[in-house]
């Protein structure tokens, strides 16, 4: 049975409601992500996340509207198949209520509005309009009576609704207006010649009738429509604003991009709320604007004023003290503080951002030794990003200080539970800080000097401070301040227990108890690094590429053991395993490589070498102590950390990229395990024990299409829209841009001709060549009729270079390697070709239905995907393509991947999945050449590419193996996976029982929403839900308790609750 | 802004961009008129709207004072197809982020003014007519037979490469004689394996495509329990390529199912039939000619007839129907409308079986709910271009659903085929005129959304559709400029 989860849960925002959900005290924001309500309190300047609600049902817009008798607002919700429902927040449980339940006004006779679904709400509290179908209007009156509210727990805060016809076929837009004495509409609509007009109606509810208003407009733009306090309307076309009420109709040139969202601004005063005279207004550029109308007698005046640059808007919330969420679709969506003159600042500040990888395009898999990344094309228009998805370990910062010049720093523990001094290492100086046990820094001057330091620990039983700089050893008690001063300059030092070793200028090695000096040894060459480790065992590194291990005793000094490297040694660290003799030497080279040589009692364990590069530049590497693990941290281009776990190694990328270096640091009153720096900044920072999924943002001109990579770079299809405002046209270009692995940087471009879009790319089997697929896309053309195949290598000086070139007749949609060859989806056909010294060869082709959409391949089957008409299976047999199997029906495939042996998953574009069976056995041949349907279910969202991999390797014992990798256009990442045949049964009652003993948001079934909805028949899914079976395990037991024992006539399972628990651990581990 | 290509998604896949274009073709008014267009800035008023006035509502009133402006009105440029997948692909536009059915926008076109037909795409038959047409399902593939009883093959989107224009045309392929008779109707299977045709000589036959061999024939000539008159017409089942129903001139209807055994006679085969409803539309105790029986899509039981007498269809279903006194599971009620019995010339489903069109020879097409015969016909699609005057003239809706097209349209010595809209409420219809220049009969869709529509002049032709270029520029050149072209026409 196939199950399905969330690797990451979609992101967009299209919708966010401003009320007082919570209480009637304080502000809260509802957001709407595809099925997933979030509700944010207001607080401090942020925006804190203290519920969400998955709602089985795709939210197509979400409104808040005050029941007369409620204290705090309701909110009601629009879904996708033409229902409705309420929620509040039931204060007694603090949790999310069901209102009204889920209402249905669908029709199935009528047509659906072309501008899409419109939900409002009327200003004055007395009726919601909901418009979804041409010419029909569904209201539904607020209830009103206190009495009955009061009276009943189930209380309805709405009344039944009814439908009212409207004259006006094709709506733009529709606004509720602020007219005291009736609800009342206004309509922008366009007529059958495509003019524009406004008319105004009024509803009477007790009636159930509307009625035409005489406020008319004719022949202006198509716009956006915003009521405005008196009485009138606001209409945003597209170049002009005009104002348009009983009294006054006026019109002004103000915008340049037609705008997407808007909000009213709110007063800090909580009690007036809405300030109607000011908007805050987003356009399609990502332009905010602040929107005034200032209101005389006889005409109005209109200004705009612009604020700055965000996201691209789909949703705008002002929030007090100038504050302003924008929820943004094609990037993140972040809260700001806009820019007041008060204040005297006049940038927008970014206070909190929320990470959103919608639209994803394309992605890839990326895997190196620090584990697999995730790199997926996103965002659109202007806001196009790369977003680099790894499992890595979070830090979060606690407090910066802003400090620019540190080399590197130390901390040490001086007669306190905690890390009480710090000492900041400069290039020419040392500054040392005590840090007091409530957090306040003061400076120490005894400590601080005017040479840099190179290590610090204490010594004699934690009763002095031993610092090592490029000049001295020095003591410290506390009071008074021995020292040693070196002859020559120090290179590097170590200590351990009482014992001190330095290294100094021209490879003497001195030895010290205190700053008694009791040994010396002359090496070679200079020391490049040295480690002192227990038993009086110095590893010392030097520049010969040698590794040389000394040992101290009373005797004398003598070299024990030596190792001959092939790099210069760069840094050196000992970690011993707990309870063992043994222990590993991590040794970072000259060239981006740590070498691990596992010791036993002194000895290198034999073959016990590993290497392992983790960039191109000198690692630095530092111990990292913590409770559980004994770990490593390496700072090289990427900072990483290392460490075992359970006889593994793993290397684990770190979340913050900047580092400079880093230091562990122990604090826990200000809840901190570590210190780093980058250029600008030192940070007291917590690190997390687990892994998480991190979005690193890497930005991209334009916005990116496909992505391919090779060991060392990452290709990138761009395009970017040139807008002129003028003659409005658009222009598109196209780019190929790569990208260097290590440092994320565009290193080279290519930019294509006019009008040619790029389709598709892969890489070829030698690594390093691309291909990369076009297709003409004339002003004057319906579908493409021509398009290139070109063939790119990275020279050695880093320059793209364009190898060969062929013309196609059509846009190569899709492009796969086949064994040697590349098979291309141009247009409506398949073609084989060869590259071969330098040309492409066709080698054949076979006609498709209708246009080739995706294409994927297996050892000896390539299946297409079309753009209506399902998938074809082909053989490439002796030269020739030949059709094996074929379905039928119709599906607007969206990509399409080989999930076993012929089993065929395809994604359609209404969010549905089908897979399809082909049965090569069967003794009839209508049915060997007919694809049958084996599977099919619903998943939401509209899938833009599968691929067939996993992000993390499965356990042995896990209970789903991972298949597929989705990437949807709202920013989410789904793993299809395979239950198997013995773990199905449970699964599938797990579901079951969930599903009856949990209530669900509105009363909409679990089971519908999963349900395939084709055309004209919806069907029951084939599918596991893993994120509804996964959301129990934060529950209370006796709810558990009513799962496991078959509450609500649901079957009784045959396991314990711990086994549940242990179930849905081990499917979380699928993600993380 | 133009940029604004998910606009025109929203809006069905550009549709508003054509109805402006096709709009500029109104009426034009004097410039003395209030209403009158100025060249370049409009002028805009309101009418006066305080207190009650008894003016209509949505005249414009003409003042010299401009209180509104509004800039020029520049053409948008029509979706294309590539923008189109890119803007799924991104989830919508900007200004239109949200659009429930992004996917069925997606090159969705439903404008009826948007048919043309190249030179390259008509084909002549010399010295015959051609009788009857069927497009293949999954290809572009054409049968065309004729009153001889030859059977030809075209590929309707041939690309040749020498073809500078780069674009298909209309290409014979292959041909053979099926029958020594006239071929009244063509079919294809589900799967475009096999190919079925009824003909004159009181037979069908059926054809493996591959090899072009008759593997079987429905029907043997003068011999009892057959079809004893031509047969009008043979279709093969939607669901099982083995299900086959042909009617005939002598009022019965045979279901076929070519899983059962024959007989071989001088290595011929021969399909004995499984179930044969004889006077399956009596009409007044006299026989009359079967006109049409096909398959309800989505349905192995079902079929619907019609005949040449009377406007009743009669739906049967082989799981209820007596094998002795055979009794239809629903018939249509008499038509109040006319006054007089006009016969049904051809009858089509639409795609998903719920609606069953009728052509019937008042010139009407009828439109039925396949569930709710009984109750009447819901709909009629009226044109006063379309003249219904033979039982040749034959009725085909598209693979969307969306449009139904017709022979028989008439217009000042020109033919041409009717094409009705099938979404809306009121009805609206071009003609497709230019491509024929004798009465056109039957027509067909292909599964790519292609016209197939062939004449008694010999011509058949083949109708693409296009939101622009070719069928617009065409309405607005010379005669000489068009000349052999076929285009729509409102």
């Amino acid at each position: 049975m196939t199950y399905v989860t969330y690797l990451h849960k979609p992101s967009s925002i299209r919708n966010a409601v401003f009320c007082k959900f919570v209480n009637a005290s304080s502000w809260n924001v509802i957001v709407a992500k595809v099925n997933c309500l979030e509700v944010y309190s207001y607080e401090n300047n942020r925006l804190c996340l203290i519920t969400s609600a998955n709602i089985f049902a795709k939210i197509v817009n979400v409104k808040a509207f005050k029941p007369v008798s409620s204290p705090t607002d309701h909110i009601i919700v629009a879904t996708d198949s033409f229902r409705y429902f309420t929620l509040f927040w039931d204060a007694n449980d603090n949790t999310v209520s069901n209102g009204i339940k889920i209402q249905d006004c669908s029709e199935r006779s009528l047509r659906e509005s072309q501008s899409g679904p419109l939900l409002l709400v009327d200003p004055f509290q007395r009726v919601i309009c909901l418009h979804v179908y041409q010419g029909l209007l569904t209201i539904i009156p607020i209830f009103k009576s206190k009495k009955r509210f009061m009276t009943s727990h189930n209380n309805p805060s709405l009344h039944d609704n009814f439908s009212v016809r409207i004259q006006e076929l094709n709506v733009v837009d529709i606004a509720m207006l602020y007219n005291s004495s009736r609800p009342s509409l206004a309509v922008l609509y366009k007529d059958s010649k495509s003019i524009v007009h406004l008319s105004t109606y009024k509803i009477n509810v007790r009636e159930q009738e509307i009625d035409e208003d005489d406020v008319v407009c004719h022949d202006i733009e198509e716009g956006k429509l915003i009521p405005s306090e008196n009485g009138g309307v606001f209409v945003f076309g597209e170049m002009y604003v005009y104002y348009i009420s009983k009294d006054i109709q006026v019109s002004k040139l103000l915008l340049t991009y037609p705008i997407t969202a808007f909000s009213p601004s709110i007063s800090n005063d909580p009690e007036t709320g809405l300030d109607s005279s000011i908007y805050i207004v987003a356009d399609e550029s990502g332009m905010l604007y602040k929107f005034k109308a200032l209101f005389t007698d006889e005409t109005v005046s209109m200004e705009l004023e612009k604020l700055g640059e965000s996201s691209i808007a789909s949703c705008l919330i002002a929030l007090p003290d100038n504050h302003l969420f924008v929820g943004s679709h094609f990037n993140n969506s972040v809260l700001l503080q806009l820019p007041s003159i008060t204040k005297n600042n006049h940038k927008l500040e970014i206070l909190q951002n929320f990470v959103n990888i919608a639209p994803i395009s394309d992605f890839i898999i990326d895997d190196d030794q620090t584990g697999s990344s995730i790199i997926t094309c996103s965002g659109a228009y202007k806001d196009g990003t790369l977003r680099i998805i790894r499992n890595s370990i979070n830090i979060e910062n606690v407090a910066l200080i802003e400090m620019e010049g540190i080399k590197d720093f130390f901390s040490v523990s001086f007669r306190a539970n905690y890390d009480n001094y710090i000492f900041l290492s400069l290039i020419c100086e040392t500054r040392a800080i005590i840090v007091s046990p409530e957090g306040v820094f003061s400076a120490n001057h005894d400590l601080s000097c005017e040479e840099s330091t190179i290590f610090v620990s204490t010594i004699y039983g934690n009763s002095q401070i031993l610092q090592i700089t490029t000049k001295e050893i020095r003591l410290f008690d506390g009071k008074k301040l021995h020292s040693w001063i070196s002859p020559m300059s120090i290179t590097c030092g170590s200590s351990f227990a009482d014992n001190v070793c330095v290294a100094v200028a021209g490879g003497l090695i001195l030895f010290f108890e205190g700053i008694t000096e009791v040994g010396r040894y002359q090496c070679d060459t200079e020391v490049s690094s040295l480690c002192f480790t227990e038993e009086n065992v110095v590893y010392v590194g030097l520049w010969s590429a040698d590794i040389i291990m000394l040992t101290y005793c009373q005797d004398g000094i003598s070299l024990t053991h030596s190792l001959k490297l092939t790099d210069i040694p760069r840094s050196i660290v000992y970690s011993q395993k707990y309870g063992d003799d043994g222990g590993t030497l991590y040794v970072s080279t000259n060239n981006g490589y740590v070498l691990m040589f596992n010791f036993q009692n002194g000895q290198v364990i034999e073959h016990s070498l590993r290497r392992n590069q983790l960039g191109v530049a000198p690692i630095i590497l530092k111990h990292f102590d913590s409770k559980e693990k004994n770990a490593i941290f390496a700072l090289g281009e990427k900072p990483q950390l290392m460490y075992y776990e359970s006889d593994k190694l793993v290397i684990t990328p770190l979340s913050c990229t900047e580092m400079l270096n880093i230091s562990s640091y122990v604090n826990p009153s200000l809840g901190v395990n570590m210190l780093y720096c980058t250029n600008s900044y030192i940070s007291l920072a917590k690190m997390s024990e687990i892994r998480s999924l991190n979005v690193q943002t890497v930005s991209v001109k334009g916005f990116p299409r496909r992505i391919c990579s090779n060991s060392l770079f990452y290709f990138v299809l761009c395009m970017q829209l040139e807008e002129s405002i003028g003659t409005q046209e658009q222009r598109l270009l196209s780019f190929l841009r790569v990208y260097e692995k290590n440092t994320l940087s565009e290193i080279a471009h290519h930019k294509f001709n006019e009008y040619e879009m790029v389709e598709s790319i892969i890489l070829m089997n030698d690594d390093k060549r691309v291909v990369v697929g076009t297709g003409f896309n004339f002003p004057d053309q319906d579908a493409p009729d021509s398009g290139r195949l070109m063939v790119f290598e990275m020279t050695s000086d880093n320059n793209i270079e364009m190898q060969a070139e062929h013309k196609v007749q059509g846009s190569v949609n899709t492009l796969v390697l086949y064994k040697h060859l590349i098979v291309a989806g141009i247009n409506a056909s398949v073609c084989i070709f060869e590259y071969e010294h330098g040309t492409m060869h066709v080698r054949n082709s076979i006609r498709t239905p209708t246009y080739t959409i995706d294409i994927s391949v297996n050892q000896d089957e390539i299946i297409a995907a079309d753009l209506m008409k399902s998938i074809t299976v082909l053989q490439f047999i002796d030269d020739q393509l030949i059709e094996v199997a074929r379905d039928y029906h119709p599906l607007w495939a969206t990509s399409v991947e080989i999930l076993s042996e012929r089993k065929y998953f395809v994604t359609e574009a209404d969010g549905n999945a089908v897979i399809l069976l082909r049965d090569n056995v069967s003794p009839q041949l209508s049915d060997r050449k007919k694809l049958r349907w084996y599977k099919k279910f619903y998943l939401g969202e509209l899938i833009n590419k599968t691929r067939h991999c996993t992000f993390i390797e499965p356990q042995d014992k896990s209970l789903v193996t991972p298949q597929l990798l989705c990437a949807t256009v709202d920013g989410s990442l789904m793993i299809v996976g395979d239950a198997g045949m013995s773990n199905t049964p449970l699964l599938l009652q797990l579901q079951d029982n969930i599903r009856k003993v949990i209530p669900s948001f509105g009363g909409l079934s679990h089971k519908e929403w999963k349900e395939y909805r084709g055309e004209n028949e919806t069907s029951p899914s084939d599918l596991i839900d893993g994120s509804l079976i996964e959301s129990i395990l934060g529950l209370r037991e006796p709810i558990l308790n009513e799962i496991v024992n078959g509450g609500h006539e649901g079957t009784k399972l045959d396991i314990s609750v711990q086994d549940l628990k242990s179930i849905i651990e081990n499917l979380e581990k699928l993600h993380p | 802004m133009n940029m604004d290509i998910g606009k025109a998604l929203s809006d069905v896949g550009g549709l508003r961009d054509i109805t402006s274009r096709a709009n500029n073709s109104l009426p034009p008014t004097p410039d003395s008129s209030p209403a009158a267009p100025s060249k370049k800035h409009k002028l805009y008023d309101f009418l006066e709207s305080r207190g009650k006035i008894e003016t209509p509502r949505k005249r414009i009133v003409f003042e010299k004072k401009p209180l509104l402006h509004k800039p020029v009105h520049i053409q948008k440029k029509p979706a294309q197809l590539c923008k189109e997948l890119l803007i799924r692909q991104l989830g919508g536009s900007r200004s239109h982020p949200f659009s429930t059915k992004t996917s069925r926008h997606v090159g969705g076109r439903l404008n009826l003014e948007t048919y043309y037909s190249r030179p390259s795409e008509c084909l002549m038959m010399l010295n015959q007519l051609p009788f009857c047409l069927g497009f293949a399902n999954n290809e572009s593939l054409l049968a065309v037979c004729t009153e001889t009883g030859a059977l030809e093959l075209f590929d309707s989107r041939f690309y040749d490469r020498q073809n500078e224009e780069n674009q298909p045309s209309a290409r014979r392929i292959h041909g053979w004689l099926a029958h020594n008779n006239a071929i009244f109707s063509v079919n294809f299977s589900k799967d475009d394996s096999l190919l079925a045709t009824s003909s004159g000589d009181q037979t069908s036959k059926v054809f493996d495509l591959s090899t072009q061999q008759c593997i079987t024939r429905l029907g043997r000539r003068g011999v009892d329990g057959y079809h004893s008159h031509s047969v009008k017409q043979v279709n093969f089942c939607n669901d099982s390529p083995y299900n086959l129903v042909s009617c005939s001139r002598d009022g019965s209807i045979i279901f076929w199912d070519m899983r059962t055994h024959g007989i071989t006679i001088d290595g011929e085969h021969f399909q004995k039939p499984v179930l044969r409803i004889r006077k399956a539309h009596e009409n007044s105790g006299r026989d009359c000619s079967i006109t049409s029986a096909t398959w309800l899509p989505q349905s192995t039981s079902q079929v619907i007839s019609s005949c040449s007498a009377n406007s009743a269809l009669k739906l049967w279903d082989l799981r209820t129907v007596h094998t002795v006194r055979p009794l239809p599971a629903a018939t249509t009620p008499e038509l109040t409308t006319s006054k007089r019995d006009f016969g049904v010339t051809n009858v089509c489903t639409s795609p998903d079986g719920e609606r069953i069109y009728a052509a019937s020879r008042d010139s009407i097409i009828y439109e039925y709910s396949s569930r709710h015969l009984n109750s009447g016909f819901c709909k009629t699609y009226k044109d006063p271009r379309l003249r219904i005057s033979s039982f040749y003239v034959k009725l085909a809706c598209s693979p969307d659903g969306a449009t139904l097209a017709c022979g028989g349209g008439v217009q000042d010595k020109t033919s041409g085929v009717v094409v009705f809209d099938t979404t809306r409420n009121c009805s609206s219809s071009a003609m497709l005129t230019g491509g024929h220049t004798k009465d056109v009969t039957a027509v067909d869709w292909s599964s790519e959304g292609q016209l197939a529509s062939i004449s008694d002049d010999g011509s058949v032709r083949v109708w693409n559709s296009s939101l622009h270029g070719s069928a617009a520029n065409l309405r607005e050149k010379n005669f000489s400029e068009i000349f052999y072209w076929g285009f729509s026409e409102k």
